[in-house]
């Protein structure tokens, strides 16, 4: 990573004295006026905050935990994803942009495509984190009360996090199941109609590599760094249950490992399409597939929810 | 000897009612606030024609011919013109009667103040009535408006100036109690001043006031930068949209764009995102390609609510641009030359060594920067352009046939 320039120093010094704790973890004069601003403005909105000195002083602490590289959003304590304002906890996961992109995507695609509001489906979010994939789902989805949204994880922080998150944001009726899936998945009872991940997919060396300073100090190990365990895990355990699934992945890698896996089998090659979806800043983010015709429920057409979702493989 | 025995008289009742503090160089009349709001004379000389239009269809109507459909509209028309006129020359006249009277007779001047009072909103309800027939309402109107705030020539001096416009729209909205928030801002790095700024003033019928201040606003002044002591002159722009729908609206609006119209960029490093990074870039740019718009939106946390205002500004910038085409198009198939408000460009000159605003359309001049600057005494002005605009509109109209 390129040093910072003394310039830029200065420029923030000009600006206000705590401006400059900001620039390692921003980079740019610009980045840091904005952050520093949101700073500034959800500090002085809160109550216990009330005297010019306290507000200050918490500024300040702020500033200096983000020249440690702790994240904004634990800093603040919470991040925007669609219309939800999701609690950030430190041990849980961030919700990132590009899954606020693609769930909000596929929300809209379920509304647009279910024939009617008694329209019935069941689906499960493993590795649900703060919960951000499954708690948009279900607010996008709120006229549709058939709709049955499962949220996973390992962790009992994430499991809390989730709760409160439900609680914050006043959605209901999202079941919360804490388990291990790689290990020792629960048995969802009936048929998945879209089962929906975002599991840990930085490999080792790409921990190492390519992850910024920020997520690999402050963010937990246990929700980045995986290879295929659950790429392996969709294709041995889910499959058979599912009708269709939509797995966040890093490494177009991922994607071609399950495609591969489903292509030479030749039972499995004859019922299920996969493709993948890039994100707005190209890269492929999102694997899905779908039965190519439904299994049990008919009444849903998966081939017209993905209908131009990515690209097919 | 009447009029000298008279005189005295007078003006010592006008000493007793105003008290010491009332300024000298009012009518008496304004003083106490009862003006009377009346037409402009090439208005009423707009109706006295529909009048005299009106007579003429009677007389064919006595001599026993009966009107085709469009000549019957024209003539349901012209008699409601008619009775509204009437009745706002009879309302005029009950006005005027009771002004004297409260200049000039003590003994009834308290009851009638409060007649007047009471009878003033009737005068301008009718003169409005007739203003709407006569010149067809803005069609944005009843709309809450967007100012978009740009600095122009002048470098970081237009960008101060550009501050202080945005300083004077928010008290102007503050002082009028209407609700405003400014929707992004982004101030200059190396000092004080702004970039640009976009002010959401959120008050049903907020347009149809501001929409006079679009244009380019000159200032004149020892800027703060200044180290001789040299007078410049700097610009910044101002840009007024009408705010169509609400925020709710905008996720069906952005539908109706097929997806080859438009494009939103994230604007982001590269690298391998996703997971790798826990950005809080919430950047959005927004490209119209049909109307070749580009808007950039970051200031919220949320990407989501970026993409939202984006898209409502391009709502309004459309709906303006629409508008302006429509009208121009209207205008060229006139061919006529008045001149318009709309197409000069350099509209208003803030000249603070002499204290003064001067409004370049209407050619009103008021001598109070500070009372412009907070806001408060903008409403002057603004009613003088509105004056100016009826006008022109009534030329426009006399003109027109």
């Amino acid at each position: 990573m390129p040093r910072i320039s003394p310039s830029s120093v200065r420029a923030c010094n000009r600006v206000n004295r705590f401006l400059r704790l900001l620039l390692p973890a921003c980079r740019t004069v610009e980045r840091s006026n904005l952050e520093f601003k949101w700073i500034s403005n959800e500090l002085s909105s809160l109550e216990h905050l009330n005297t010019n000195r306290k507000l200050r002083e918490a500024i300040y602490n702020a500033c200096l935990q983000r020249f440690r590289y702790l994240p904004l959003q634990y800093i603040l304590g919470s991040q925007p994803f669609g219309s939800l304002e999701l609690v950030c906890r430190k041990g849980v996961l961030i919700p990132r942009w590009e899954t606020e992109e693609w769930s909000y995507e596929l929300a809209h695609r379920i509304r647009k495509n279910a024939t009617n509001n008694k329209q019935k489906m069941v689906i499960w979010d493993l590795c649900s984190g703060s919960g951000c994939i499954a708690l948009l789902l279900k607010q996008e989805l709120q006229a549709f009360k058939d709709v049955n949204i499962t949220a996973l994880d390992i962790s009992q922080k994430a499991i809390s996090l989730i709760k409160r998150n439900m609680a914050r944001n006043g959605i209901k009726d999202v079941s919360v199941i804490s388990a291990d899936v790689l290990h020792n998945p629960p048995n969802p009872g009936s048929m998945i109609d879209i089962l929906v991940c975002n599991p840990p997919y930085i490999s080792e060396d790409s921990f190492v590599k390519e992850t910024s300073r920020s997520v690999k100090i402050h963010e937990p190990r246990l929700a980045l760094v995986g290879d295929k365990e659950f790429y392996q895990n969709l294709i041995e355990h889910w499959l058979p249950k599912i009708n269709s699934f939509v797995y966040e992945i890093g490494d177009i890698n991922q994607a071609d490992f399950v495609h591969n896996a489903i292509i030479n089998d030749t039972e499995l090659n004859t019922v299920w399409s996969t493709g993948v979806k890039r994100d707005a800043n190209g890269n492929p983010r999102v694997l899905y597939g779908f039965r190519k015709n439904g299994k049990n429920n008919t009444s849903f057409k998966y081939h017209e929810l993905f209908d131009n979702f990515g690209k097919l493989n | 000897m009447i009029s000298r025995s008279l005189f005295p008289r007078l003006s010592f009742n006008k000493y007793f009612r105003l008290g010491p503090t009332a300024k000298k160089w009012f009518s008496s009349a304004a003083e106490n606030g009862f003006i009377i709001d009346e037409l402009h004379p090439s208005l009423i000389k707009r109706v006295v024609k529909y009048v005299d239009d009106m007579h003429s269809l009677e007389a064919l109507l006595s001599q026993g011919e009966s009107f085709d459909e469009t000549t019957q509209k024209r003539y349901a028309k012209v008699s409601f013109i008619k009775d509204m006129y009437e009745r706002y020359q009879q309302q005029l006249q009950g006005l005027e009667e009771l002004q004297e009277l409260i200049e000039e007779d003590p003994s009834l001047r308290d009851e009638a103040e409060i007649e007047f009072t009471r009878l003033l909103p009737d005068l301008k309800g009718t003169s409005n009535e007739l203003l709407n027939r006569l010149i067809p309402p803005h069609p944005f109107a009843e709309k809450p408006c967007i100012l978009e705030l740009r600095p122009g020539v002048g470098g970081i001096e237009a960008m101060i100036f550009a501050q202080d416009l945005l300083n004077m729209y928010t008290g102007y909205a503050h002082s009028k109690r209407w609700k405003y928030r400014i929707i992004s801002k982004n101030e200059n790095q190396s000092g004080s001043g702004i970039v640009d700024a976009i002010l959401s003033i959120d008050e049903p019928g907020s347009y149809d006031r501001l929409k006079y201040e679009a244009g380019v606003h000159r200032v004149q002044r020892v800027p703060a930068t200044e180290t001789k002591g040299r007078t410049h002159t700097s610009t910044a722009a101002v840009v007024v949209l009408p705010q169509m729908g609400d925020d709710k609206e905008v996720d069906s609006f952005e539908r109706t764009f097929k997806p080859d119209e438009i494009r939103i960029d994230v604007m982001r490093a590269s690298g391998k995102g996703g997971q790798h990074v826990n950005t809080t870039d919430s950047a959005v740019r927004l490209t119209h390609y049909p109307s070749g718009i580009v808007i950039s939106m970051q200031d919220e946390r949320s990407q989501h609510k970026n993409k939202a205002k984006a898209f409502a500004i391009l709502r309004s910038k459309l709906a303006e641009k629409e508008r302006k085409e429509k009208e121009d198009k209207e205008r060229s198939a006139r061919k006529d030359q008045v001149s318009t408000i709309d197409r000069s460009d350099k509209i208003r000159t803030y000249n603070y060594p002499q204290n003064r605003i001067t409004d370049h359309r209407s050619g009103y001049n008021l001598h109070d920067m500070e009372g412009i600057m907070s806001g408060e005494r903008l409403d002057e002005v603004i009613d003088a352009i509105q004056k100016f605009d009826c006008d022109l509109k009534a030329k426009e109209l006399l003109s027109a046939d």
